[in-house]
């Protein structure tokens, strides 16, 4: 067992943990954020996707170990207050979910894509989201919501 | 459990049971709906005898608040909000004052049974009933307010407006109209399609929010109850079989982990209602419950499918496919047509054992405590949940209660039963709340598969490439029903 300093969402948290326990178990378990979910264990589904310093990674392979001092940020430190971050906003507007359990990966896979390339095309856009797998089958909305999400942030 | 209404009405519910059901506070006018339904499809479900005699809510408070009760689980069809929706739209209630609100597992609400693509067809017609009673209901109440004759009193998004133009909101009112008498089925008219108001056009989710910023509560996602476990199942990898011996030593030694033990292997052919047996590890937390369960050491026994191999299943099926069967439907003469035909394409089909693999595994947390049970979990037949678990625990079902979550996905495989019996279990020795989890292994190595099948096709192909002749032949293993 090892304390380990967090800021997630950028609220600092302390955390006792073994270090090979995945960021996936120390956000669910210790902090009670939800929002981050297990579809998978071995990074190959998207549901647990989380930013570190900004860039997307799949939280459930990720050791606690490593991400000290990095900035953490899942589905629930995306909105400001009541305002929805414009992503989600998108996905609200094009009615991307349908069971729902992928959409904090997708959603977060998606403002990663947007903060780096701001109007992405459809061989970006399928690029950055190859790694979320959606059960449901949204893609097509999912990809409407991305350009949506980016003409609403270019205007 | 597949059942068909046959008749619905409406009836008035006593405060009373509304509040049991739901723990919410309310006040106004109460409608339920009563399901009298039978069986029509026995060789699936295999209950002839359940009829079904329970209520679906409709309140409308005196403050204008609008609850709906869904009855169905959500897993990603919308059902949560459409049904509701239906009952709103011949309501003529405002959809932004409605909250709807799960029903938890109870015979009263009728069939529950989310599963085999069926919810709108059965309930379509009743929920339509319900929310036109209730608009009627207003609309006499309204009337009786004013001293006018109801057909000169219309309800209107959430109001009831006279021809003279003067309303009167449902809020307003909701106990006036609970004063009154049901209206005979006769003189509720439902609407024209042309008046509807949500229905046929298209609807947000009631969801759609919680999902988009992480609040939406899945089966795991439910941190509520202090002093939760987390367990985790090494179940044998051949189905139904037991254990033979095991050591945990190290498994103990794993930061975390509280408490290893085993739940009893059903035998062959394995149970939906039953837990596949296995070796039990417990832990604080998810993580030193998986890395306590990869530090087991278990020896399985051996049952009547230890040598079972899919390959050579398959290929005997293939096999089988090639050769002559039982001709099931005969049109023309198939040999004939090939042996004339241009050009024959003959092709092999194999379907493996097929897993459901929802995007969230199976999981619940249970509480088992005092001689009552409670659980939160991802189903899609809460009552079959409720019964099963009610056997297992040896209790009253009445101290059993199933409060559904939202679905990660069903398919089918949230129908069963058998990982809310595991969670229920595990807290019952462990006299505290638990959690279990499937990982995707577990989902994938004991999922209840999809029948593997083999097919054989020869095709006839004429000169303008016309099909002229078609051969198929398919091998299936029978569909068993397990033991329930």
């Amino acid at each position: 067992m090892a304390t380990y300093q967090l800021i997630v969402n950028t609220e600092k948290h302390e955390v006792d943990a073994v270090p090979n326990t995945p960021l996936l178990w120390i956000l669910r378990d210790n902090l009670g954020l939800t929002g981050t979910k297990y579809g998978c264990g071995m990074a190959q589904c998207g549901a647990c996707t989380v930013h570190l310093d900004g860039v997307p990674v799949r939280s459930c392979s990720v050791p606690v170990s490593v991400i000290e001092n990095k900035k953490i940020t899942t589905i629930e430190g995306i909105s400001s207050g009541d305002k929805l971050h414009p992503v989600q906003q998108a996905w609200m507007d094009e009615n991307v979910p349908q069971c729902g359990y992928c959409q904090s990966g997708q959603i977060m896979s998606a403002v990663a894509l947007l903060e780096k390339t701001p109007t992405p095309g459809d061989k970006e856009i399928e690029a950055a989201m190859s790694g979320n797998i959606c059960r449901c089958g949204t893609y097509e909305r999912i990809r409407k919501a991305i350009k949506r999400a980016s003409n609403t942030a270019a205007k | 459990m597949k059942t068909e209404i046959n008749e619905s009405r409406i009836f008035k519910v006593s405060r009373r049971d509304f509040l049991k059901s739901t723990s919410l506070s309310v006040s106004g006018l109460l409608l339920g709906l009563n399901f009298s339904c039978s069986d029509t499809s026995k060789k699936l479900a295999g209950n002839p005898d359940f009829t079904l005699s329970s209520g679906l809510f409709i309140n409308l408070n005196g403050n204008g608040d609008v609850t709906l009760i869904a009855h169905r689980s959500e897993m990603g069809t919308g059902i949560r909000t459409s049904l509701p929706l239906v009952i709103a739209d011949e309501m003529e209630a405002d959809w932004s004052r409605v909250k709807v609100v799960q029903a938890v597992a109870d015979e009263k609400y009728g069939d529950q049974n989310t599963d085999g693509s069926y919810s709108v067809r059965m309930f379509y017609d009743p929920m339509r009933k319900a929310g036109a009673t209730v608009r009627l209901l207003l609309e006499q109440a309204a009337a009786k307010e004013w001293g006018v004759d109801v057909s000169a009193c219309k309800a209107q998004n959430h109001e009831v407006v006279h021809t003279s133009g003067k309303t009167l909101g449902f809020g307003y009112l909701a106990e006036k109209a609970a004063a009154l008498p049901v209206p005979e089925e006769s003189s509720v008219k439902l609407k024209s399609p042309k008046e509807f108001r949500y229905i046929s056009k298209p609807s947000a989710i009631v969801d759609l929010k919680d999902i988009v910023t992480g609040k939406a509560k899945f089966g795991l996602d439910n941190n509520h109850l202090p002093n939760t476990k987390v367990a985790v199942i090494r179940r044998n990898p051949e189905a139904g079989a037991g254990l033979k011996s095991f050591t945990m030593d190290a498994a103990m030694k794993v930061p975390g982990v509280i408490k290893v033990f085993t739940l009893d292997a059903p035998g062959f052919p394995t149970y939906f209602n039953k837990p596949l047996g296995g070796v039990v590890v417990v832990a604080e937390n998810t993580w030193a419950a998986l890395e306590g369960r990869k530090a087991l050491d278990v020896a399985w026994s051996k049952g009547i499918n230890a040598d079972y191999d899919s390959r050579t299943y398959g290929n005997d099926m293939q096999q089988r496919a090639r050769t002559k069967g039982k001709v099931r439907r005969e049109n023309g003469q198939v040999d004939k047509a090939l042996t004339s035909a241009k050009k024959v394409v003959t092709t092999d089909f194999m379907v493996p054992h097929l897993a459901h693999t929802a995007m969230e595994t199976p999981c619940a947390l249970a509480h088992v405590h005092d001689n009552v049970c409670e659980v939160w979990a991802p189903v899609q037949d809460p009552q079959g949940v409720r019964k099963s678990l009610a056997a297992a625990l040896a209790m009253d079902i009445k101290a059993v209660t199933v409060n559904i979550t939202l679905l990660g996905g069903g398919f089918g495989r949230k129908s069963m039963p058998d990982f809310v019996v595991e969670a229920a279990l595990i807290s019952k020795n462990m006299g505290t709340p638990v959690k279990i989890l499937w990982t995707r292994e577990d989902d994938i190595q004991h999922d209840f598969y999809h029948f593997p099948s083999a097919q054989h096709l020869q095709v006839g192909i004429d000169e303008n490439n016309k099909v002229t002749a078609w051969l198929h032949r398919s091998v299936f293993p029978p569909l068993a029903e397990p033991p329930i």
